[in-house]
């Protein structure tokens, strides 16, 4: 009897697991090369886009410029519309949000991307190309914006 | 307590954008601890090239799309008599009568190519100038000119501008415009407009952009900004003080702008802009049939921008508009071709005309991207 039930928990452990794993989130695909550390053509930030669920984040990780001249204080997304955000960090800001990838475009869209110089949230959409990154950010259609390029960048291994 | 706090605050931050729509992460996430030390150093795996961004910080906004109106004071236009009038005579001008602008603006820029290495946009305007008098036909308060512009003036533009970085801090400017003005209306059975009276201006311009607050250039430009067809320099000069909250759009002689940032969502502008174009008048009474109204302003003016929601801004500008010219030239004698005659031609006008300076105000909607 004890083996029995130890079968069904064990049957009932690995149907949870395979249904996890089989679940849309999980899928492993081409999505998931996006995941790691960029850099955009400006130089003036490093971006770690991450999974979460089924969607891909990107985070600022570190500011050329981490000290904001005019309060000598770590810069803080200080020209956020909403004035409750204005005092957050702008390193640890996840500024890239909820881009899912589509396997037959190739392409990561649905998400947004915010702009700290302005404190703009445009519309995104993301293609990759050997290690390189085509970021458009635009207004209403995609014909309404502006697309920048980011690098691949790895840390460093330390001898 | 610092890792309740720590989702207390990332609660917040996600439910405040859940709420507007934006964003939802996944609730069973949790924000892990981070090292960003680590992201100090640091070596490429992607190449690319670094090119200079065609903006600086705070410029005001780039409009995608704008509608807006304008409406003028009362102004005095005082005319000559048809003839043959130096730049610099002493004219008679006895015909004179008052009028008020009045009119509706569009324009659209659309980046149809907006990459870090190249940018093109591509636009179109149409910008009216509807003409209120209360002159009176054959009476001592009477006008002839206003009798051949009085169904108001129509401008329509198309035009190109190509941002070309040539590294990280040099860059060029491509601007060119093509334009059909006239004393035209649509649906009207007058004559025009007519393809062969197109007008053609463009700018090049090599400039320098040092720092995210500084950039500026150097010209030249063909225009019709002063009426009438001129060739002339252009400096630009876009600045951002270290404390963002002033700065300066300037390309000189088209305009020149002190920028006020209230705050990233309001902005006031002070300066002047100089307009002007030639058009071609139609069916005229004259005995010269080729004319062109040489039609030139300066707008000084306060314009305070605003955002009212997302992308979408509201402009209001308010000043006086100093007339520079106002003058009629007839291209009988260059073939109906446009000729130059700059700052210190004497070829003569047809008729020498003032028009005094009036108050106005305009205001737009805009969808921009800042």
């Amino acid at each position: 009897m004890k083996k029995i039930i130890t079968l069904i928990g064990a049957l009932a452990l690995l149907f949870t697991i395979s249904s996890f794993t089989s679940s849309p989130a999980s899928v492993q695909d081409g999505g998931d090369d996006i995941i790691g550390l960029w850099e955009p053509s400006n130089g003036k930030a490093r971006v770690k886009i991450e999974k979460i669920g089924s969607k891909y984040y990107g985070k600022i990780v570190w500011l050329r410029e981490p000290i904001d001249p005019a309060t000598q204080k770590p810069k803080v997304d200080k020209n956020n519309e909403d004035e409750k955000m204005r005092n957050v960090p702008l390193r640890g800001y996840r500024m890239l949000k909820d881009f899912v990838y589509d396997e037959e475009s190739k392409e990561w869209s649905g998400g947004t991307i915010y702009d700290p110089e302005s404190g703009s949230l445009y519309s995104c959409v993301i293609t990759m190309k050997n290690d390189v990154l085509d970021i458009r950010g635009y207004v209403g259609v995609k014909a309404l914006g502006r697309t920048d390029t980011w690098k691949r960048i790895k840390i460093k291994k330390k001898n | 307590m610092r890792v309740v706090l720590k989702r207390f605050a990332l609660t917040l931050f996600v439910s405040s954008f859940a709420a507007l729509g934006f964003s939802q992460i996944d609730s069973s996430f949790v924000e892990e601890e981070e090292d960003y030390s680590m992201y100090d150093d640091v070596e490429d795996v992607g190449e690319i090239t670094t090119y200079c961004s065609p903006k600086i910080f705070d410029l005001s906004p780039n409009r995608f799309l704008s509608i807006g109106y304008d409406v003028t004071g009362t102004g005095t236009l005082k005319t000559s008599n048809e003839g043959a009038h130096k730049p610099d005579d002493n004219v008679a001008r006895n015909d004179q009568s008052d009028l008020n602008y009045h009119g509706i603006r569009l324009n659209a820029n659309i980046p149809v190519i907006s990459k870090s290495k190249f940018v093109l946009q591509v636009g179109g305007g149409f910008n009216q100038s509807r003409i209120t008098t209360n002159q009176l036909a054959n009476a001592g308060d009477h006008n002839t000119l206003l009798d051949e512009i009085s169904g108001g003036l129509t401008s329509i533009n198309l035009n190109t501008t190509l941002f070309k970085p040539l590294g990280e801090t040099n860059f060029l400017i491509l601007q060119l415009m093509a334009e059909q003005n006239g004393n035209y209306t649509f649906g009207s059975s007058t004559e025009g407009p007519d393809l062969a009276n197109t007008k053609y201006s463009g700018t090049a311009l090599w400039g320098k952009r040092p720092n995210d607050r500084k950039q500026w250039g150097v010209g030249v430009s063909r225009t019709y900004r002063a009426g009438e067809l001129n060739y002339i320099p252009v400096v630009m000069y876009n600045y951002t003080a270290a404390n963002r909250k002033w700065g300066t759009e300037i390309l000189f002689p088209a305009r020149a702008f002190y920028r006020r940032k209230i705050d990233a969502r309001n902005i006031l502008l002070a300066g002047y802009e100089l307009e002007g174009t030639s058009y071609r008048l139609y069916n005229t009474g004259f005995n010269a049939q080729n004319l062109e109204l040489r039609r030139s302003e300066i707008r000084a003016r306060v314009d305070y921008q605003k955002q009212i929601k997302g992308f979408v801004w509201m402009g209001v500008q308010a000043g006086v508009i100093l007339n520079y010219a106002y003058n009629i030239d007839d291209l009988t004698a260059t073939d109906n071709k446009d000729f130059y005659r700059g700052f210190f031609g004497d070829q003569t006008y047809t008729l020498s005309n003032t028009l005094s300076p009036m108050p106005y105000v305009n205001v737009s909607l805009n969808l921009v991207s800042k």
